[in-house]
C-alpha cells in the first residue's frame, strides 16, 4: 500500500493513467456504490473506512483505492456472506482497471509485482486478445556490479576507486531498469572515480626523453604524452577511437570525434596538452551510454543487435561478452534461434563468469543477508554465517549444474554443503573442496563446529553430504535462510511468513498501518510462538497477520542460530524467582522446555494443491515444491530479475512459454532462462496499451 | 588514493577555534550593507535510535507521565529554563542554557514508529513510505538560498558507505544525499582551495563539466517522458555543478590569497572521528557561506541506525543497547546518555564556532538555529507520543527560544502539538509560511491542528 501512496505523489502520474477512460473509471465507481457503500458509507463506516465519496481519482484518493483494489481482488471484499455478491467477471474488471491505473507505476518498483493477479496471468484467458509482449523503452542505469565490471573492461586491476552508486534500499529482487538516478553526489564520484582510471590508463614515466608506459597503461595514448611535442590530429583520432572501444565497445562516429577534439583544443590552449588529452578520454568515460545501458529498440520495435549483445550481456554477467557484440556488428544477432545460441553457450561455458545466475538466487532467497543480522556469539557453537552463505551459494550452484527439477531441488533437497571452499590440488590441478572454517583450540574453547548443525562431528570431503530424512531439505531450512530471517534474538515468524507468501505463493501483505507499534513481547518465559500469537491475535492484526503467521510458525525447530532442536527452552519463572542465595541475592535464571510445536497451515491462495494445514516444516516446503501456483510464482520472480520490471498483464504470454520450456525440459533452470532471454518481453520494445 | 595527511591536523586548521586563515575573506563577506537582511540559517542535528522525554527533561522540572510513559500534561507547561538543571544527557549545552528551548509534548504519529521513521521524520508523513515528499530541511532550503540549497553530511553503521539516502529528501521520489566519507565531502565543497598542479585540474573540470552537460544534453533531446527526466537529472547534475564551480572559483581566489596549501586524507574508520569530522565541515560550510541550511544525520535511517560507537568506547551496536543491553559496568541508559553527550559537545562546539564569528551588529550564531532530534522520535522502538526536540538559537529573533522550557498538552488533549506543527513554525520564521506540511495524522482529526506554534514564535 505504500507504494500507491508513493505512486500517488509522484508528478507525472497523470501522463500515465491516461490509459483508462472516464467510462472505466465511472464503472469503478459504480462498483463501489453496489458493493461497498452499504457497509462503507454515509450511514455506516464499518472499520473506520468511507467509500462513498471516492471519485475515481487515483491521485488524491490512492490509499482506499489501493486497499479496495487488494481486498475485491483476493475475494475478501465483499464479506463472502453479503450480498449481492459481484459476478468473477465484474471482480475480474474492477481489478484489471485497478491494475491498469496503478500498473503503469506497479510495473517499475520492485515488491510490487505481485499486484497483478495470479490467475491473470496463468489462467487459461490470461494473454487471449490481449496486446503483444514488451518493455518500454528505457535506459537502465548500470548497476554497482556492473560499473565495477565495466572498469576492469576499461583499465584493468584499476584500485582506489569509490563506488558511486548507493545501495538501493529495497528488499528482495531490486536492480529495476526505472530506478537508479545518478544525481550530483553521484557523478562527483563518478567524475573522480573517472580521472583516476584515466591517470592509470596513462601512467607514463619519460626514459630517453621517450614516453614509457607504467603498469596497465594503455599503448595507443602513451604515444600522446611527450611532454615537449603535441600529438597530431591523426594520433588523437585514434586516441579517441581506443577510448570508444574500452568504454563503450563500438567505434566514434565522425561528429563525436569532432566534438571531443574540440575539447581538447579548449583546453590545451594553455600548452599542458597531457593534462587536455587525460580530460579530453575522462569525457569518453562519463558519457551517459556508458552510465544508462539504452534498451530503445529500433524502428522495427526490436533492440537493435548492439542494445541486444549489451542486454544479453549485461543479463548474466557484469563484463561483456566479446563474442555477443562481435556477433552483433556481422548482422549474426538477428535471430531468436541465434541468440538462444549464444546464451546457451554463454551458461555452458564454465570459463566464463556468470553472477547473475546466482545473483537471481541471492536476491530471491535473501540468504546472503544471514551476516547482517547481528547476534551475540553463543558459547557453544561458531556461528559463521558468511560461510553459511558460502555453503548455499555452494549448494544452488550444484543444482543449477544438474539443472533437473530445479524449483522442487531448490526447496526439497536433502543434499548440502557443509563448510566447504574450493582450492585447487597442487599435484592433479584439479579443483576439490577443503574445509573453509577450521576450529581453533584457543578461541573456539567449548564451542560445536559447524558441522553439528548438520548432524555431523567432523569435516567430510564426500561433498555435497545428504542429509537423513526428517533433517534439513532445500534452501529454507539452509542455515544461511533461517539465519538471514531471524532477529537478534529470536527467529523472525513474521518476515518468513511473509517472504513465503510473497515470494512462493504470489500474495500480498499490506504494509505496517499507521500508528501501528510491532512488538513482540519479551516475556522469556513463553515460547515465540505464544509470545507473536499473543502481538497478532487482535482482529485488527490479524487482518494482515493471517496471511504470515501461519506459514513461519513451521520453523520453530530450528533455533535462531539454526540449530535444530527438540524442545523449546523458556525460562521457569518460579523456579528462578526462588533461586536465591542464603542472603536471598538471585542466583540466576533457571530454564525449563516446553514442547516442541511446528504446525502451521497454507491458507487463502484459493489453490486447492496448497491451501491447508501443515504439521511441520518439511510438510510445508514439500507441498509447496509440488504446486504450480508456487512453481509459476518463482519464474515470475525470475522475469522481475531478468527484465529489470514488474510482469504487466501483456507479458502473459512470456510467462507461460517460460513454464512450458522450464516444464518441457525436465525442470531445467537454463531452458527457462533460454525462453525468457528470448521473449517478446525481453526483446521487444514499444508503449503498453495496457491488457 | 590519496596521500596520507594528518587530517586531524588540517580540520583543526578549518574551525574557527585556532582563528583559522578561511576566516578571514568571510568576515568581510559577512559585514552587510546597511539595510541588508540579515541571514538566517538552520541546522538539524538527527541522531538515531530515540531520544526519550527522560533525557530530554531537565532534572530540575518534575515530568508528568501516563502509565505507559509518555507525556501527560493537560495544559501546555511554558517555564523559564534559566536557573534549571539540564538533565545529564544534555548537560554539555549549559553554556548555551539562555538560548535553549527545550520542547516536550510533541508528537508525530503520522510517522509510525519503528527503529526510524525514515524520510517521515523530517518530511511528516509515514516512514514506511518511502522518499513520499520533502523534508523540512530542503523546504527551508527554498526560502534560504545559498550556492548549496542544503548540505547533508553525516555517519552510518558502515565506514564504507560513500552517500546514503536515509533522512532528507528535496520532493517524492527525489532523496536528497547524506555524504558518509569526510575526505570526499571535504573534496566537493573545499577541493577548489587546492593548489599547483592540483588547482590547474579544477581549471581543466570547468571545460570537462561544460562539454559533459552539452553532450547529455544532446541525448536527452532525443528521448521522451521518463527516459528523458532519467537522463535529465545526470544533466542537471553537471548543469549544477559547473555553476557550483564556477562559485567555489570566486570563494577560493581569496582562499588561496591568504591560506596555507592544504591537502586531503583519508577518513578514518572510527564513528566518533567521522562525526566529528563531520560536524567541522558542517561548520566551515555554514561560515564561509556554502549553506545556509546544514543536516547533520548520526546513524539515521532503517538500516543505517546500529552504528558502533567504539570511538566512544562502547563496543555494543545501537540496536542491542536500544533494546536494554547494557555491558557489565553501564547500563543501556547510561550508554544512551554517554552516546547522546557526545552529540551535544558537538553541538556546543558547532554553536561555539559560529559565536565566535561577528556578524551584522553581533555573531552568526545570533542568526542561527539548531535544532536537535532523533528520526527514531522518542525511543529505539518509537509509537511517536512524545517526539522531544531541542531549539539552540532563535534565528535573529524571530523565534522565542531564548532559555524556555515548553511542554504541549498530552496526546489528542485540546491545544496539543505535533512535529508537523513545530515545522511549520521553522518554516514561518525563515520567512516561508506555509498553511501545512506533510500528512496530518487521523488520530488527531478532531483537533485543529494547523498552522505553526505560536508560543514559539516571535
Amino acid at each position: 500500500m505504500k507504494a500507491f501512496v508513493l505512486f500517488a505523489s509522484l508528478a507525472f502520474a497523470a501522463n500515465l493513467s491516461a490509459a483508462s477512460s472516464e467510462s472505466e473509471a465511472a464503472s469503478a465507481r459504480r462498483f463501489v456504490a453496489d458493493f461497498c457503500v452499504r457497509c462503507h458509507g454515509q450511514d455506516k463506516q464499518k472499520g473506520d473506512v468511507r467509500l462513498d465519496d471516492l471519485t475515481g481519482d487515483i491521485i488524491a484518493e490512492g490509499t482506499r483505492w489501493a486497499a479496495a483494489l487488494d481486498l475485491v481482488r483476493d475475494g475478501k471484499m465483499p464479506p463472502p456472506e453479503s450480498k449481492p455478491q459481484p459476478t468473477a467477471a465484474q471482480r475480474g474488471a474492477f481489478a484489471a482497471w485497478g491494475v491498469r491505473q496503478f500498473g503503469a507505476h506497479a510495473q517499475r518498483k520492485p515488491n510490487l509485482g505481485n499486484l497483478v493477479p495470479h490467475d491473470l496471468l496463468f489462467g487459461p484467458a490470461a494473454g487471449a486478445g490481449t496486446n503483444v509482449a514488451a518493455s518500454a523503452p528505457r535506459l537502465w542505469r548500470i548497476s554497482s556490479e556492473a560499473y565495477a565490471g565495466w572498469v576492469e573492461d576499461v583499465a584493468k586491476r584499476t584500485t582506489g576507486l569509490v563506488p558511486p552508486f548507493s545501495a538501493s534500499p529495497e528488499r528482495g529482487i531490486k536492480d529495476f531498469a526505472a530506478l537508479g538516478r545518478v544525481d550530483e553526489p553521484t557523478t562527483e564520484i563518478l567524475l573522480r572515480n573517472a580521472e583516476a582510471i584515466v591517470e592509470k590508463q596513462t601512467a607514463f614515466e619519460l626514459a630517453d626523453g621517450k614516453p614509457r608506459g607504467k603498469f596497465d597503461a594503455v599503448r595507443e595514448f602513451v604515444e600522446l604524452l611527450r611532454p615537449d611535442a603535441a600529438p597530431t590530429r591523426d594520433m588523437l583520432e585514434k586516441a579517441v577511437q581506443k577510448q570508444f572501444s574500452l568504454a563503450l565497445a563500438r567505434r566514434a562516429e565522425a561528429e563525436e570525434v569532432a566534438r571531443l577534439l574540440a575539447l581538447y583544443d579548449r583546453c590545451a590552449t594553455g600548452g599542458n596538452h597531457v593534462l587536455a588529452l587525460r580530460t579530453t578520454l575522462t569525457a569518453v568515460l562519463l558519457r551517459a551510454d556508458a552510465i544508462f545501458r539504452a534498451e530503445l529498440g529500433g524502428p522495427d520495435g526490436l533492440l537493435t543487435p548492439r542494445e541486444t549483445a549489451a542486454a544479453l550481456s549485461a543479463a548474466l554477467a557484469h563484463r561483456r561478452d566479446a563474442r555477443l557484440f562481435e556477433a552483433a556488428d556481422k548482422g549474426q544477432l538477428t535471430t531468436r534461434a541465434q541468440l538462444a545460441e549464444h546464451v546457451r553457450r554463454i551458461l555452458d561455458d564454465p570459463k566464463i563468469a556468470k553472477p547473475r545466475v546466482l545473483g537471481f538466487f541471492r536476491e530471491y532467497f535473501e540468504y546472503g543477508q544471514a551476516p547482517e543480522v547481528f547476534k551475540d556469539r553463543p558459547k557453544d557453537l561458531m556461528h559463521e554465517p558468511k560461510q553459511h552463505v558460502a555453503d548455499t551459494d555452494q549448494l544452488i550452484l550444484h543444482l543449477l549444474a544438474q539443472d533437473k527439477d530445479v524449483f522442487r531441488q531448490l526447496l526439497t533437497t536433502p543434499q548440502a554443503f557443509v563448510n566447504v571452499r574450493s582450492k585447487q590440488n597442487k599435484q592433479t590441478r584439479l579443483d576439490e573442496f577443503v574445509p573453509a572454517i577450521t576450529k581453533s583450540a584457543q578461541n573456539n574453547k567449548g564451542q560445536a563446529i559447524i558441522e553439528t548443525l548438520y548432524g555431523l562431528s567432523e569435516w567430510t570431503a564426500q561433498q555435497p553430504i545428504t542429509q537423513p530424512a526428517g533433517a534439513r531439505i532445500g534452501v529454507l531450512m539452509q542455515p544461511s535462510w533461517l539465519i538471514a530471517w531471524s532477529e537478534n534474538f529470536n527467529n523472525d515468524i513474521v518476515r518468513r511468513g511473509r517472504f513465503i507468501r510473497e515470494r512462493l505463493l504470489g500474495g500480498t501483505v499490506p504494509d505496517l498501518p499507521i500508528g501501528v507499534a510491532a512488538m513482540i513481547p519479551d516475556d522469556r518465559d513463553r515460547t515465540l510462538r505464544d509470545r507473536v500469537g499473543s502481538a497478532t491475535k487482535d482482529e485488527r492484526c490479524w487482518k494482515c497477520h493471517q496471511h504470515m503467521d501461519q506459514l513461519g510458525l513451521p520453523f520453530e525447530n530450528f533455533d535462531h542460530y539454526s540449530r535444530l532442536i527438540t524442545a523449546e527452552t523458556v525460562l521457569d519463572r518460579a523456579v528462578t524467582a526462588a533461586n536465591v542465595d542464603k542472603k536471598g541475592k538471585p542466583m540466576g535464571d533457571v530454564f525449563t522446555t516446553a514442547p516442541l510445536n511446528t504446525t502451521g497451515a497454507i491458507a487463502g491462495t484459493g489453490d486447492p494443491q496448497l491451501d491447508g494445514p501443515v504439521k511441520s516444516p518439511h510438510e510445508l516446503v514439500t507441498r509447496i515444491a509440488n504446486s504450480d501456483r508456487a512453481r509459476q510464482v518463482w519464474i515470475r520472480h525470475a522475469f522481475r530479475y531478468y527484465m529489470g520490471r514488474n510482469e504487466t498483464l501483456a507479458d502473459a504470454p512470456t510467462l507461460q512459454a517460460a513454464d512450458r520450456a522450464y516444464l518441457d525440459s525436465g525442470g531445467s533452470f537454463k531452458a527457462l532462462l533460454v525462453s525468457l532471454l528470448t521473449s517478446d518481453s525481453f526483446l521487444k520494445r514499444g508503449f503498453l496499451a495496457g491488457p | 588514493m590519496n596521500p596520507a595527511f594528518p587530517r586531524r591536523t588540517f580540520f583543526r586548521g578549518a574551525t574557527l577555534g585556532t582563528g583559522s586563515v578561511l576566516l578571514a575573506p568571510f568576515l568581510q563577506r559577512l559585514e552587510a550593507a546597511p539595510g541588508t537582511p540579515a541571514p538566517k540559517r538552520i541546522v538539524f542535528v538527527v541522531e538515531g535510535n530515540g531520544f526519550s522525554p527522560a533525557q530530554a527533561q531537565p532534572k530540575s522540572i518534575p515530568r508528568a507521565k501516563h502509565p505507559y510513559g509518555h507525556t501527560n500534561v493537560d495544559t501546555t507547561e511554558d517555564l523559564p529554563l534559566a536557573g534549571q538543571e539540564l538533565s545529564e544527557a544534555t548537560a554539555p549545552l549549559a553554556p548555551f542554557q539562555d538560548r535553549l528551548t527545550v520542547v516536550q509534548g510533541l508528537s508525530g504519529r503520522i510517522c509510525g514508529g519503528g527503529h526510524s521513521n525514515n524520510f517521515g521524520a523530517l518530511g511528516a508523513y509515514s516512514g514506511k513510505a518511502g522518499v513520499a515528499g520533502e523534508t523540512i530541511d530542503l523546504a527551508l532550503a527554498r526560502a534560504l538560498p545559498a550556492i548549496f540549497p542544503q548540505i547533508g553530511l553525516g555517519i552510518s553503521d558502515r565506514p564504507e558507505h560513500t552517500v546514503i539516502y536515509n533522512l532528507s529528501a528535496i520532493g517524492a521520489d527525489q532523496p536528497a544525499p547524506t555524504r558518509c566519507r569526510p575526505d570526499l565531502a571535504y573534496d566537493e565543497f573545499f577541493g577548489s582551495a587546492a593548489e599547483g598542479a592540483a588547482r590547474d585540474k579544477f581549471a581543466q573540470r570547468g571545460n570537462l563539466l561544460d562539454f559533459m552537460a552539452d553532450d547529455v544534453r544532446r541525448v536527452t533531446t532525443r528521448l521522451n517522458g521518463e527516459e528523458r527526466e532519467k537522463l535529465g537529472h545526470y544533466l542537471n547534475a553537471y548543469e549544477s555543478l559547473r555553476t557550483r564551480q564556477g562559485q567555489l572559483n570566486e570563494l577560493s581566489a581569496s582562499l588561496r590569497a591568504r591560506g596555507p596549501a592544504v591537502t586531503k586524507q583519508f577518513g578514518s574508520s572510527v564513528e566518533a572521528d567521522r562525526l566529528t569530522a563531520m560536524f567541522d565541515i558542517g561548520a566551515a560550510s555554514l561560515i564561509c557561506g556554502l549553506t545556509n541550511v546544514l543536516t547533520l544525520a548520526s546513524g539515521c535511517g532503517d538500516p543505517y541506525f546500529s552504528v558502533r560507537w567504539t570511538g566512544l568506547g562502547v563496543p555494543l551496536d545501537k540496536h542491542s543497547i536500544g533494546h536494554g543491553k547494557g555491558l557489565d559496568d553501564k547500563t543501556a541508559e547510561q550508554l544512551t546518555t554517554l552516546i547522546r553527550r557526545f552529540h551535544m559537545e558537538q553541538i556546543a562546539k558547532l554553536a561555539t564556532k559560529l559565536q565566535s564569528v561577528p556578524e551584522g551588529k553581533g555573531t552568526m550564531l545570533d542568526n542561527t538555529c539548531i535544532v536537535y532530534l532523533s528520526d527514531s522520535a522518542e525511543s529505539h522502538h518509537s509509537r511517536c507520543f512524545d517526539w522531544p526536540m531541542l531549539v539552540l538559537g532563535d534565528l535573529g529573533g524571530r523565534l522565542k527560544t531564548r532559555g524556555r522550557f515548553l511542554c504541549f498538552p498530552k496526546y489528542a488533549a485540546k491545544g496539543h502539538r505535533t512535529t508537523a506543527n513545530f515545522f511549520l513554525t521553522l518554516l514561518e520564521a525563515a520567512g516561508a509560511p506555509r498553511k501545512s506540511f506533510g500528512v496530518a495524522d487521523p488520530g488527531l482529526k478532531d483537533l485543529d491542528t494547523r498552522g505553526p506554534i505560536p508560543e514559539l514564535l516571535a
